[in-house]
């Protein structure tokens, strides 16, 4: 008996592909299962018949599975599938192979509608999410240095701003770092500093921990005059960051 | 209705869980982010001493800036006395736009200075006209100026943060809540 590719010899017990040039020889219950499905060519049969009919060869559903997924490979053809599963139903043993749909897949397993909903829930969430990320600025100083005083005594020093404004600042940073390292002592932990869009105030933020308590102290300096380098070890006294 | 397996039997993958699942991951992340934001509000007060740069030994200037946000408004705050003339203070209002997490800035549209909260700014002050952050030709042209103010450190527990104005690039040290 012919089964697409195949051809079933129930004398021999053998199902050869002649495509593949295979040839399976059958076990007992293997055999009985090709006949079922040979006799009800066409026609659904169900599982439970199935495995009513099996059950003096040991075969469960678990089995029975097994035996038709192999026998599914065996018999495929690249025209189409012979043997397929009824959702809820049972198999069926095509006369020919049925020819594939355009979106029919062995490893599909939603339909196309549902497929498309998905992707959607997920492209709109990684949409929210990117909407939330931001590429602006960050919030690390454009200059940071470690300066160490001549009493060992370690200041971090920060410059926020941009790249511009830090070039603007150069020769009054070194300058700043300079006189920082003669001080005898300084009075503060961390020092940040920063140039206005204008260039006409110069921003200094001292930070100091002071038994757990954390002090701070903004000062102003505008530099409208145009003196360049206003800073002296006099002016660092004066202004309480050195002591 | 039947199924295509040509390879063998295989359970139908169940959509609904999955759809369900994603929807509530959904849900989760949106009503998070809304809370964040509806959470931030500002409340900073800070206290400079301002100085000439050739000219130290000037009388003693001090500038004070408030910050505060109540709900979606924004108010704020400069007050500058050199100790000679009567104190001035300009009071800027705004509208907080949106709180960036990811870079810990406040998105401000400021609309303009309230003339009735102000006291002695007819004229201005040249070190007020300087300081204010808001961008002062604008204002007092009354159209809306943006400004971001980002958070470049803070302690709660310790009560203080460091702030940045991106707009004119001043940074201040201030204390979380009132003096």
């Amino acid at each position: 008996m012919q089964i697409g590719g195949c051809w079933f010899d129930i004398d021999r017990k053998e199902l050869i592909n002649q495509s593949k040039a295979l040839t399976w020889y059958l076990a007992p219950q293997e055999l009985a299962l090709v006949e079922i499905m040979f006799a009800h060519q066409g026609r659904v049969v169900s599982i439970p018949h199935l495995i009513h009919s099996l059950q003096w060869h040991g075969v469960n559903e678990a089995r029975l599975t097994v035996m038709m997924q192999k026998l599914a490979r065996f018999i495929a053809s690249d025209d189409g599938t012979l043997l397929e599963l009824v959702s809820d139903q049972g198999y069926i043993l095509h006369n020919r192979p049925m020819p594939r749909k355009l979106f029919d897949n062995p490893y599909r397993g939603i339909s196309v509608r549902h497929y498309l909903l998905l992707v959607t829930l997920i492209f709109g969430m990684v949409i929210f999410v990117y909407s939330k990320l931001d590429n602006h600025a960050s919030v690390l100083p454009k200059f940071e240095r470690q300066v160490i005083t001549e009493n060992k005594q370690v200041i971090d020093f920060n410059v926020y701003g941009t790249e511009q404004q830090k070039q603007l600042l150069s020769n009054r940073l070194d300058g700043f770092l300079g006189l920082l390292q003669q001080c005898d002592t300084v009075n503060w932990d961390s020092i940040s500093t920063s140039l206005s869009a204008d260039t006409q105030m110069f921003n200094i933020v001292l930070k100091r921990d002071n038994e757990g308590e954390v002090e701070l102290q903004n000062l102003k300096v505008f530099t409208r005059a145009q003196k360049p380098n206003f800073m002296s070890m006099r002016w660092l006294k004066e202004a309480g960051i050195c002591a | 209705m039947r199924s295509r397996l040509p390879m063998g039997p295989r359970k139908a993958f169940n959509f609904y869980p999955l759809a369900i699942v994603a929807s509530i991951v959904f849900a989760v992340c949106v009503v998070l982010n809304y809370t964040t934001y509806s959470r931030e509000q500002l409340d900073f007060t800070c206290n400079a001493k301002v100085i000439e740069a050739n000219n130290f030994t000037q009388q003693l200037r001090e500038l004070s800036l408030r910050v505060k946000s109540f709900g979606r408004d924004v108010q704020m705050s400069y007050s500058y006395d050199d100790n000679i003339n009567p104190p001035s203070l300009v009071v800027v209002n705004g509208r907080l736009l949106d709180f960036e997490v990811s870079t810990m800035t406040y998105n401000v549209m400021f609309t303009g200075i309230d003339e009735q909260l102000s006291q002695n700014i007819d004229p201005i002050s040249p070190e007020l006209q300087i300081i204010l952050e808001a961008g002062r030709s604008a204002l007092e042209d009354s159209e809306q100026v943006e400004q971001q103010i980002q958070v470049l450190d803070m302690d709660s527990d310790k009560g203080y943060a460091v702030l940045k104005f991106r707009r004119a690039n001043n940074i201040w040290a201030c204390k979380i809540g009132g003096q």
